[in-house]
């Protein structure tokens, strides 16, 4: 069995060595491309969002490089996500292609997890299930902490590109870093990596939060990398969402890190009491967060067609009137415009630069 | 004498503007794109070394969907978005204005100033209906020239209605009321309201326009969107004397403040420059690189999304 499971941002970094030591013989899709995201938007329903393509996409070139096997996380989602696996599989069936499918029954479930780890892998021990899961978890933590790393020295930059060739040093240490000591060795020497780079240390960046729809949200191919693009503009970032954080929502492995659902679910009431559907409720707490905490303005993003962050949307302008705070909301799908794109967000980096210059000449 | 110099270049047509400090404009010209950017840059420099040769630019700021290549062709010291110059020029006619409706070739926009400061924009993300390009479309359609359009639209009595959700509808929604026996004047009249009401749903959705409204861009030349814009809002709209370039103009006031020019001086008019482009090879994204070219070699390159292509050009 040739397993591959879809990319979503980093993960596939966080499992496939630690899973192919286990004796799982994992096919990861190819990084995302243009071809990718033709195949995915050739066999897909029109209005199924960005991700279900990119995900259909990242199948059928697995498949077609070998894999006979596919893992998509699913069985019940936040919104439509949830039955994705099913709808693909049907459509790969149809293309003639052989394998087999399964679908994470229940993500929020520990347990679950730690079964469908020992039915592809060769771990029998229950044990040894969680102590490989957890690693998989700390790895994904690390990759996360590596990109807040480079969400703060992007803009400090002296030299174009330093930061995003550290970033794939640092991803490649962790992708090597396959236990628990190593791991813990070498998230030191990333940081040091990162304050290796020369920066400009006056430079007092203007701060944008991102937040919206998780996948792309954390897929620099899904939102034509916008944390670069804001990165370059001399913004800095502070994102909104993160996969680690939803992990640790699930599964606690970082015992002093607070729910972060539950944190914005408390962050957003009066605004939204209850759970839209995907994202949502984090969007929405995490851009009155951002607010309270002096975060100049928010960025959200959110594919097209997604019901839940349209909810969403609907309400931060609502807190952005509200509140005198500066959001902007950006779709994207394979027809979006990176020209129309760059320009609104040039545009709403100089209105957050004047705002701040305005508010120092008034003090 | 001492002077800036603003380019906008837009999808239809080119501006370029030369301001004294204090922001009046010495020249100005303005010409059509026809898809040859640099040309339409170059002639426009030819014509204003002959016209004012004698003075010296102390910056350049350029701006428009063409911003980045005029930057590589003439040498500029800012290089801006469109909202942000068009918001600055408009602040500088009109320091107390609210608002700013826009509408160029092929996008519009619709920006709202407090204090002096752009709070909120929207842009046309989807469709191009109302834009300059559609005007022209029908304006030849229907026989007459796009400067016409206006006061053919001002003499009608009872303007048809046209559907102005989508640029094709309208079309064929067009050629519906022509035959059924509406005039010329009052199916003009009808496009305009359609493309206002199209402008206000796309972009004005929920946003507060209140005035001083400043309209500029290309087609603020026409006095029928202008009346059908007042008529719907009930709220007068400023067409300022250089309303289509106000791009420009927002790029030069920019640039004063340069302290040291990057301009390459008058000879970028006749600097012998080509662009090429070819798809990069090295992986399945197929990115189109676009190259500029002097007589010396390539001296810029972008397109590319990994950087690696545009990197080398620096």
């Amino acid at each position: 069995m040739r397993l591959t499971v879809p990319h979503m941002g980093l993960l596939s970094t966080a499992y496939t060595r630690v899973l192919r030591q286990h004796g799982v013989d994992m096919q990861p899709p190819p990084a995302a491309t243009l071809k990718t995201l033709n195949l995915g938007v050739k066999h897909s329903p029109e209005f199924a969002c960005l991700p279900f393509k990119i995900n259909l996409g990242n199948m059928i070139e697995a498949l077609d490089n070998g894999a006979n096997a596919i893992l998509m996380p699913g069985g019940y989602g936040p919104c439509r996500f949830g039955y994705y696996g099913v709808i693909q599989e049907q459509i790969l069936r149809e293309l003639g292609y052989r394998f087999r499918m399964s679908t994470t029954d229940n993500p929020d479930r520990l347990s679950d997890m730690i079964d469908t780890i020992r039915e592809i892998s060769r771990i029998r021990n229950r044990f040894d299930g969680y102590r490989v899961f957890f690693l998989i978890l700390m790895r994904m933590a690390a990759l996360d902490r590596a990109t807040a790393l480079y969400h703060y020295y992007k803009p400090r930059e002296i030299n174009r590109e330093d930061t995003d060739t550290v970033l794939r040093q640092a991803v490649r240490l962790i992708d090597l870093a396959d236990s628990y000591p190593r791991l813990f060795r070498t998230m030191p020497e990333i940081t040091r990596m990162f304050r290796a780079i020369p920066i400009d240390k006056a430079l007092n960046p203007v701060t944008v939060g991102v937040l919206g729809e998780i996948f792309v949200v954390i897929e620099p191919f899904a939102n034509l990398a916008i944390e670069k693009k804001l990165g370059e503009m001399r913004v800095e970032v502070r994102r909104g969402v993160w996969l680690s954080d939803w992990l640790n929502d699930r599964f606690r492995f970082r015992p002093f890190r607070r729910n972060q659902t539950t944190y914005a679910k408390k962050l957003a009431r009066g605004y939204l009491n209850y759970p839209a559907g995907g994202e949502s409720i984090e969007t929405v707490g995490k851009t009155l967060l951002f607010q309270k905490k002096g975060v100049d303005g928010v960025v959200h993003i959110m594919p097209f067609t997604c019901m839940p962050e349209l909810v969403a949307s609907t309400i931060i302008t609502r807190i952005s009137k509200d509140r005198d705070y500066p959001v902007l909301s950006l779709t994207f799908d394979e027809h979006v415009s990176e020209a129309n794109i760059i320009t609104r967000l040039e545009a709403f980096v100089d209105l957050l630069e004047r705002r701040r210059d305005e508010g120092i000449y008034r003090h | 004498m001492k002077a800036f110099i603003g380019i906008d270049v837009g999808s239809v047509t080119t501006k370029v503007v030369l301001i004294d400090h204090a922001g009046t404009v010495l020249w100005h010209s303005y010409r059509k794109t026809q898809g040859q950017p640099i040309r339409a840059i170059q002639s426009a420099f030819g014509a204003l070394r002959r016209d004012m040769g004698d003075v010296v630019i102390q910056g350049v700021g350029t701006t428009g969907s063409g911003r980045k290549l005029a930057d590589y062709v003439v040498g500029a010291d800012v290089v801006k978005n469109e909202i942000t110059a068009h918001a600055l020029s408009a602040i500088h006619l009109i320091p107390n204005v609210r608002t700013i409706v826009e509408i160029g070739g092929q996008d519009s926009k619709l920006i709202l100033i407090r204090n002096r400061v752009v709070t909120d924009f929207s842009m046309n993300t989807v469709c191009a209906a109302g834009t300059g390009s559609f005007l022209e479309h029908q304006a030849v359609r229907l026989g007459i020239s796009v400067e016409e359009l206006g006061n053919h639209a001002l003499a009608a009595s009872s303007p048809a209605r046209v559907a102005g959700r989508c640029t094709v509808f309208a079309e064929s929604d067009m050629i519906h009321k022509q035959q059924m026996g509406h005039n010329l004047e009052d199916i003009v009249a009808g496009l305009c309201d359609a493309l206002v009401r199209n402008y206000l749903n796309n972009l004005a959705r929920g946003k507060d326009i209140s005035a001083p409204v400043i309209f500029q861009g290309g087609v603020a030349a026409n006095p029928g969107i202008k009346a059908a814009f007042e008529r719907e809002l009930g709220q007068e709209f400023i067409v300022p004397v250089h309303y289509p370039i106000m791009g420009a103009i927002g790029a030069a006031l920019i640039a004063r403040t340069t302290k040291k020019t990057r301009f390459r001086g008058w000879q970028v008019a006749e600097q012998q420059l080509s662009t090429s482009s070819f798809y990069c090879p090295d992986c399945p994204n197929s990115c189109g690189v676009i190259e500029i070219n002097n007589r010396d070699g390539v001296i810029a390159r972008w397109g590319d999304s990994c950087g690696k292509w545009g990197n080398l050009g620096e």
